[in-house]
């Protein structure tokens, strides 16, 4: 058993195979006691299938208290159907808050909000970034309080994939992470520290500067930009907010103040480090 | 029985709020288990009316609201459904009755605060029943594909045809011809259901003691008590609110549920209700119901199975003999549902199924996602 402080959400692990808590304890460091006192949001384990597959094949199954939402997975992925699991936590019960399937890094107290869909870059330009000088407030979700209109730090690695696993590793020789993991649904994966316990406690929720639609192109030679309309940033920005359909009404105004608040733009780039001049130089002031 | 002190303390949050205090940490474990179970939204209603939303902790309060969001969303859905359902179907000349959490909606009952659906149910008669398939398959609802046996199962002996889903929404309506399965033989006749309705904005839904018994006909003829819990918090807060607003609301129960064979379930009901909520409803028909109905079998039924298979689904809330009492409500409520000679080869099917996931996962047999007609 473990606790699993993300910031906003407080897991607590009852279950998991062995090499699940070392890799916790590479990632989000030994549980405080400042952790174990704060209330529990999801109690959540990883359980063997059926008593067969405890010994041919075994696999593990994610729960949510009683609830398993995923089919079960052979044991070698347990470490990111964890992971999976705890974004589907906060992505099924969290309707206070809108949530946008983005990736969010802040600069100055200023929040640039990348959504994006899979393939677009997106968690290679979040590790690029959370190496770079920026604090990476989350790699897959915006969290975004509709009263505030502010974006919350979550305590989380940051999910990479594939060929972006190596130019990460040989970008930044002393990176932390877990395990590659081969063969899952989105290919190889492995997870990549971002955060400590303590660099986490300087951050706060910070407010939206700019809209950023990420696409990696490698045939681009410059980084091209290109500012949209805010009709179209409405739609592209709504298109990606997962419980929008829920909040309804309160999405909507969301969303409406967030566009009229930022700048909204597409970005097509080969070369990180432009996307990284460009959001530095020309956004965050 | 002895409940748990954490059945305790969440029976009495949704009942009698005013009467307890928690603890952060029996907050975190009563949290988890309204998650769960769908009942956030209706903690939250029932603190909000009795003012003491402002006396529950941050952390508690951040879950209650969520699931307050979640269920004035899926209200809304329902609202605009049964809209659409009723303009479409009244076009045609069906007036349908809507039951269960749709009717409960319409008639904006105190149990139907906070309360999350699955499904709407409309009930019309069974000459109806083909044209009003029709009617909704032209307006963008289909059906899933069955397997060759749940087919048979729906059209020979059901009281109901297979969910329809809507193509665009994702919504889905069970379209009933009675409230229970014809082959029980206990169906009643269609027009004492006609006799009940009340029209409310436009909408046919059933009278406050046609609903209250359809409720609990609903929960004891049933051989899934997944659910059972909140159904009883239905009928608590059901009868709490009639029986306020109609002097005469238990008598017309009484008479009712006389005249459709269902007064033992009413019986039964009572009895429940006064053992998982500490609360005795219908005082005055109670002498009645009990001369014909306080036999040792129901005692038996009342005391070492219902009393359990109402609790919570939820591995916090547990029990000895827990999957025993709830195979015993199994097969009763099958029993009730269908003849001997019927039930057996389906339980057999049943436990085949029930046997093999367990034995090789459930995901094995899963037939493909895209299996929409």
């Amino acid at each position: 058993m473990r606790y699993i402080n993300t910031g906003e959400y407080q897991f607590k692990l009852t279950h998991a195979p062995a090499a699940v808590f070392t890799t916790l304890e590479k990632m989000y460091g030994t549980a405080q006691s400042a952790d174990t006192e704060k209330p529990v949001d999801f109690e959540i384990s990883l359980k063997f299938d059926s008593l067969i597959r405890r010994f041919i094949k075994p696999q593990v199954t994610f729960f949510s208290g009683d609830t398993s939402p995923f089919k079960p997975l052979p044991i070698s992925q347990s470490y990111p159907v964890l992971e999976w699991g705890m974004n589907w936590c906060i992505a099924a019960y969290e309707f206070n808050k809108l949530i946008i399937h983005a990736a969010v890094a802040v600069k100055n107290q200023q929040a640039i909000i990348f959504p994006a869909t899979p393939g677009s870059g997106k968690s290679t330009l979040s590790a690029y970034l959370a190496l770079s000088g920026w604090h990476l407030y989350s790699d897959e979700m915006a969290i975004i309080d509709p009263i505030s209109i502010t974006v919350s730090p979550l305590l989380r690695p940051v999910c990479l994939k594939n060929q972006s696993i190596n130019l990460i590793k040989a970008w930044f020789s002393n990176a932390s992470f877990s395990k590659t993991t081969h063969d899952t649904q989105k290919g190889s994966v492995a997870h990549l520290k971002v955060h400590t316990p303590n660099s986490y406690q300087n951050l706060h929720q910070a407010n939206i500067k700019a809209i950023v639609f990420p696409k990696y192109d490698a045939n681009k030679n410059i980084l091209e930009i290109a500012e949209l309309s805010k009709l179209e940033g409405f739609r592209k920005l709504s298109a990606n907010a997962f419980n929008y359909n829920i909040l309804a009404l309160k999405a909507f105004n969301t969303v409406k103040q967030i566009i009229e608040t930022t700048s909204q733009f597409n970005i097509a780039y080969n070369n990180l480090k432009d996307v990284n001049d460009f959001l530095t130089e020309d956004i965050i002031v | 029985m002895n409940p748990s002190p954490l059945l305790l303390q969440l029976s009495t949050l949704l009942t009698e709020p005013q009467k307890i205090v928690l603890a952060q940490l029996d907050w975190q474990e009563i949290i988890h288990i309204l998650r769960e179970c769908g009942l956030l939204g209706c903690a939250f209603y029932v603190l909000n009316r009795n003012q003491l939303l402002e006396q529950v902790p941050t952390f508690a309060f951040k879950h209650l609201h969520s699931g307050k969001a979640y269920a004035d969303r899926q209200k809304a859905q329902v609202h605009f459904e049964s809209r659409i359902i009723n303009d479409v179907l009244t076009q045609e000349g069906i007036q349908p009755i809507f039951l269960k959490g749709a009717g409960y909606a319409l008639r904006g009952t105190l149990n139907s605060q906070g309360r999350v659906f699955s499904d709407i149910d409309a009930l019309v008669s069974k000459e109806e029943l083909k044209k009003a398939q029709q009617v909704l398959f032209n307006n963008g609802w289909c059906s899933k594909q069955l397997s060759e046996y749940d087919n048979k199962y729906y059209i020979q002996w059901a009281h109901e045809l297979p969910p329809m889903h809507h193509s665009h929404r994702g919504t889905t309506i069970d379209l009933h011809h009675n409230i229970i399965p014809l082959v029980s033989g206990r169906a009643p006749n269609f027009s004492v259901l006609k006799n009940e309705i009340q029209i409310i904005d436009g909408y046919a839904v059933l009278s406050p003691h046609g609903m209250f018994l359809h409720s609990l006909v609903h929960l004891l003829i049933n051989e899934d008590f997944k659910n059972g819990y909140r159904d009883m918090l239905d009928l608590y807060w059901m009868a709490t609110e009639f029986e306020q607003q109609q002097q005469d609301f238990w008598q017309n129960l009484l008479q009712l549920a006389t005249e459709t064979s269902f007064a033992k379930e009413l019986y039964l009901t009572l009895a429940l209700l006064n053992m998982l909520f500490g609360k005795q409803f219908g005082r005055q028909i109670q002498p009645q119901l009990a001369n014909k109905f306080d036999t040792k079998n129901n005692r038996f039924w009342i005391k070492k199975v219902y009393q359990y298979v109402l609790q919570p689904n939820h591995s916090k809330i547990g029990y000895s003999f827990k999957t025993y009492r709830h195979f015993a409500a199994y097969i009763k409520g099958h029993m009730a549902k269908m003849p001997i000679k019927i039930l057996i080869p389906h339980l057999i099917h049943q436990s085949y199924v029930s046997l093999r996931d367990t034995l090789f996962g459930k995901h094995h047999f899963d037939k493909p996602e895209n299996n929409m007609k």
